[in-house]
C-alpha cells in the first residue's frame, strides 16, 4: 500500500514536472527550441532525430564528398550542449567528452567538435565554415546560417524534438 | 691463340658487365635507400601529425575542464618540439627528395608549416580566445585532413613505388647480370671445351705425325720428312726431326764414305801388314817374329839340340868372274831359291845366306826330334838340285859341299836395324867346318849328326879329317837310306824308313825325297 502511494506519488510529480516544463514551454514557446543550424551551402535541409545523432557522434564526417561536417558545440554549462547531450547523444558531459575522447584515440575521426562559448560566436562559425552545424538557441539565430527542419519539424512546432 | 684471345674477351666482357651492372645496381640501391628513407620519416612525420592532432582535438574537447591546465608551458613545449621535429623530418625529406619530385614534398611542406601554424595558435589561444582557439582548429581541420588522408598517403605511395620500382630494376639488373654472367659462362666452357678439343685432336695428330716420322728415322728411313707445316713449336720440332734427318743422311753418307775409306785403308793396312808379315816371317822364324811383335825384342833362348846345316857352291868364286853380276845373283836366287822351298819342306829354318854359303837349322825354334834326320833329307835334295841344274842349263856349272852338326845352339835376334835371327855357338863353328871339310856334292856330317841319323841312313866314315882349326874330327859322308829300310821297295817314302821314323820321331813325315831311294840303291849296289 506504501509502495502503491510512492508511486502514484512520483508518477504525479513527474506528470507535474512534465506539465509545467510543457506550460514552461507553452510561455516561452519557440524561444526554448535548439536550433540545428548549417553553412547555407550545406547540402541539406532535413534531418532526423537520427541523422542528427549521427551527425554528432561523429558517424558522418561528411555531407558530400566535398563538404566536411564541422561540429560546433556549446561548452559545458550551455543549456544548448545539455539538450543535445539529453535528446541526441543522451549522455551527461563526462560521457561525452569520454566518448569523442575514445574516438580520437581509436583514429575513428579526423575532427572532434569544436567548443564554442556562446551563440554569437557559434553563428559566426556556422555562417564562416562550409559544412559546419550547430545548436543554437532559436531565439538566436542569426542570418546567414540555415535552420534545419528535424524530422520534418522546424523550431517552434508544437513536437519539435529539440527543447 | 685465338681460343685464348676469346677467353679473354669474355672474361673482359664479364667485367665490364660487372662495372655497369655495379653502377646500375648502386644507383637502384641510393634511390631505394632514399625512397625507404623517406617512407621512415614520411610515417614518422605522420605518426608526429597523428599524434599532435590528436593532442589538439583531445585538448580542444577537455579544454573546458581547466584550460590553463591544458595549454601549460608543458603542453605548449611538448606541441612545439613535435612540430619542431616534424619540420626538421620534412627538411630531411626535402634534402633526399630528386629537384624533379620534389612539388609534393613542397606541398607537404606548405600544407604542414599552415597546420602547425593552427595548431600553435589554438595552444596560443588555449584559454585566452576561445574564438581564436577554435577558428584555428576549423582552420587545422581541413588541413590536418589534407595531409594526413592526402598528402601523405600520396607522397608514402609514391615513395613505396619508387621503391619498389628500384627494387624492381635493382633485381632486374642483378637478374640481367646473372644472366649475363651465366652466358658468359657458358660460353667460355664452350670455348674452353671446344678449344680443348682443337688443341687436343691437333696436338695429337701432330704429334702422331712426329711418332711415326721418328720411327721411320729411328728405323733408318733418313729420306723421310716430316709433314707438319704449322708455324708453332711442333712445327719447329718437326723441322728440326727433319734437318736432323737430313743431318743424318749426311752424316751417314759421310760415315760410308769413311767406313769405305776405312775398309780400303784397312785393306792396304792388311796387305801391308801380311807383306811386313811376310817379310817377317821371312826374315824370322814364325815363334820369333810373333815375339818381335808382341814384346818388341826376343830373348836369347837356348837350344840343347840342333841341326846345324851349312852349304857352299864350289865354282861360284869362278863364276864371278864369267858372269855378270846380275847374272850371278840370279843364279844365286834361282838356287837359294830352291833351297828355301827344299829347307821349308822338310821344317827347317833358313837362318842366312853369307855370300854364295846357305845356312839352315832344323830342330829350333820349334823343337823336334827328327831335325837331324829332316836336316839329311833336305841336304840330299839340295845336292840332287844342283846337280841336276848343272846337267840342265849347263850356264853355272858349280857343286855344293854341305856340311852338318847336330848340337846345342843360342838362338836370337840382335840389333835394331835389319835384325836377323841367328845362332852362336861352338856347334856353328863345327857344322861350318863340317862344311868347309865336305866334298863337292856331298853330305859331310859329324859324328854327333852321325849318331843321330846312323838308323836312318847309309854312311861312310871319312876318319879323323882335320878342319881349319886344327882339330880333327871324326866325319862321315852320307850316302843314302840304309838298305835295310829299303829292302827293294819303291814306294816312296819307303815303308820301313817312314815306320822308323814315326817310331823314333811320334809324328809322321813331311817330305821325302823320291830320288833317294834310286840313289841309295846306286849307292848300295856301289
Amino acid at each position: 500500500m506504501r509502495k502503491r502511494i510512492i508511486l502514484l506519488v512520483i508518477c504525479g510529480g513527474l506528470v507535474l514536472a512534465w506539465q509545467g516544463r510543457g506550460a514552461v514551454q507553452a510561455q516561452s514557446g519557440k524561444a526554448t527550441d535548439v536550433a540545428v543550424v548549417v553553412h547555407p551551402d550545406t547540402p541539406i535541409d532535413n534531418l532526423t532525430l537520427a541523422e542528427v545523432r549521427q551527425v554528432f557522434k561523429g558517424e558522418r564526417q561528411y555531407w558530400n564528398k566535398q563538404i566536411p561536417v564541422v561540429l560546433i558545440v556549446r561548452a559545458p554549462v550551455a543549456r544548448e550542449r545539455e539538450v543535445v547531450l539529453r535528446t541526441i547523444f543522451q549522455m551527461n558531459d563526462a560521457q561525452f567528452k569520454q566518448y569523442w575522447v575514445a574516438k580520437i584515440f581509436r583514429a575513428e575521426t579526423t575532427s572532434a567538435p569544436k567548443i564554442v562559448y556562446s551563440n554569437a560566436v557559434a553563428n559566426q562559425l556556422v555562417a564562416a565554415v562550409p559544412g559546419a552545424i550547430a545548436f543554437i538557441d532559436a531565439r538566436e539565430v542569426k542570418p546567414g546560417v540555415k535552420v534545419v527542419s528535424i524530422d520534418g519539424m522546424t523550431p517552434g512546432a508544437p513536437r519539435y524534438p529539440l527543447r | 691463340m685465338a681460343g685464348l684471345l676469346a677467353i679473354l674477351f669474355l672474361f673482359g666482357g664479364t667485367q665490364v658487365v660487372f662495372m655497369v651492372t655495379s653502377r646500375f645496381r648502386s644507383e637502384r640501391m641510393r634511390i631505394l635507400d632514399n625512397a625507404l628513407t623517406r617512407q621512415v620519416l614520411l610515417a614518422s612525420v605522420r605518426r608526429e601529425l597523428d599524434n599532435l592532432h590528436k593532442q589538439v582535438m583531445v585538448t580542444s574537447q577537455i579544454q573546458s575542464d581547466d584550460p590553463t591546465m591544458i595549454g601549460a608551458p608543458e603542453s605548449r613545449q611538448q606541441v612545439n618540439q613535435g612540430l619542431a621535429k616534424v619540420r626538421q623530418e620534412l627538411a630531411r625529406i626535402k634534402e633526399l627528395t630528386e629537384p624533379a619530385e620534389q612539388g609534393h614534398v613542397d606541398e607537404l611542406w606548405v600544407t604542414s608549416s599552415k597546420l602547425a601554424d593552427s595548431w600553435t595558435t589554438f595552444y596560443q589561444y588555449l584559454g585566452k580566445d576561445s574564438a581564436t582557439a577554435t577558428a584555428s582548429l576549423i582552420t587545422a581541420d581541413p588541413l590536418a585532413r589534407q595531409v594526413l588522408d592526402e598528402q601523405i598517403p600520396r607522397l608514402e605511395k609514391a615513395e613505396k613505388q619508387r621503391a619498389l620500382k628500384a627494387e624492381q630494376e635493382f633485381q632486374d639488373m642483378e637478374r640481367t647480370t646473372e644472366q649475363a654472367t651465366w652466358i658468359i659462362l657458358v660460353a667460355t666452357t664452350l670455348i674452353l671445351v671446344a678449344g680443348h678439343h682443337l688443341m687436343s685432336s691437333y696436338l695429337t695428330r701432330t704429334v702422331q705425325v712426329l711418332q711415326d716420322g721418328a720411327i721411320m728415322i729411328g728405323h733408318g728411313d733418313l729420306e723421310h720428312r716430316i709433314d707438319v707445316k704449322s708455324k708453332d713449336e711442333l712445327g719447329r720440332l718437326a723441322q728440326a726431326f727433319n734437318e736432323m734427318s737430313e743431318n743424318l743422311m749426311k752424316a751417314q753418307g759421310n760415315l760410308l764414305d769413311a767406313n769405305k775409306q776405312l775398309e780400303q785403308r784397312t785393306a792396304q793396312i792388311e796387305e801391308q801388314q801380311k807383306l811386313s808379315d811376310r817379310l817377317l816371317l821371312n826374315i824370322l822364324p814364325t815363334e820369333v817374329a810373333l815375339e818381335l811383335q808382341s814384346k818388341g825384342s826376343v830373348e836369347p833362348r837356348y837350344f840343347e839340340d840342333v841341326t846345324i846345316l851349312f852349304t857352299d857352291f864350289v865354282g861360284f868364286t869362278t863364276s864371278t868372274e864369267n858372269l855378270a853380276a846380275e847374272e850371278l845373283v840370279q843364279v844365286l836366287h834361282e838356287y837359294f831359291t830352291t833351297f828355301d822351298i827344299i829347307v821349308a819342306k822338310y821344317g827347317l829354318e833358313k837362318l842366312k845366306t853369307i855370300g854364295d854359303s846357305y845356312m839352315c837349322v832344323g830342330g829350333m825354334p820349334a823343337r823336334t826330334p827328327s831335325h837331324a834326320v829332316d836336316a839329311v833329307m833336305a841336304a840330299f835334295e839340295m845336292v840332287h838340285y844342283v846337280t841336276e841344274r848343272e846337267r840342265q842349263d849347263g850356264v853355272a856349272r858349280w857343286a855344293v859341299r854341305i856340311g852338318i852338326h847336330t848340337g846345342p845352339v843360342v838362338a836370337g835376334v840382335v840389333g835394331i836395324r835389319k835384325f836377323a835371327f841367328d845362332i852362336w855357338g861352338d856347334s856353328v863353328n863345327f857344322a861350318s867346318r863340317m862344311e868347309s871339310s865336305g866334298a863337292p856334292n856331298r853330305i859331310n856330317i859329324s859324328a854327333a849328326t852321325q849318331m843321330r841319323v846312323k838308323d836312318f841312313f847309309a854312311h861312310e866314315t871319312r876318319g879323323k879329317i882335320e878342319t881349319k882349326d886344327k882339330r880333327e874330327v871324326d866325319m862321315f859322308f852320307v850316302q843314302g837310306v840304309l838298305p835295310s829300310l829299303l829292302n827293294g821297295s819303291k814306294r816312296v817314302p819307303p815303308e820301313r824308313f817312314e815306320k822308323r821314323y814315326r817310331a823314333y820321331f811320334q809324328k809322321d813325315m813331311t817330305a821325302f825325297p823320291e830320288f833317294l831311294i834310286e840313289r841309295s840303291e846306286a849307292a848300295e849296289g856301289a
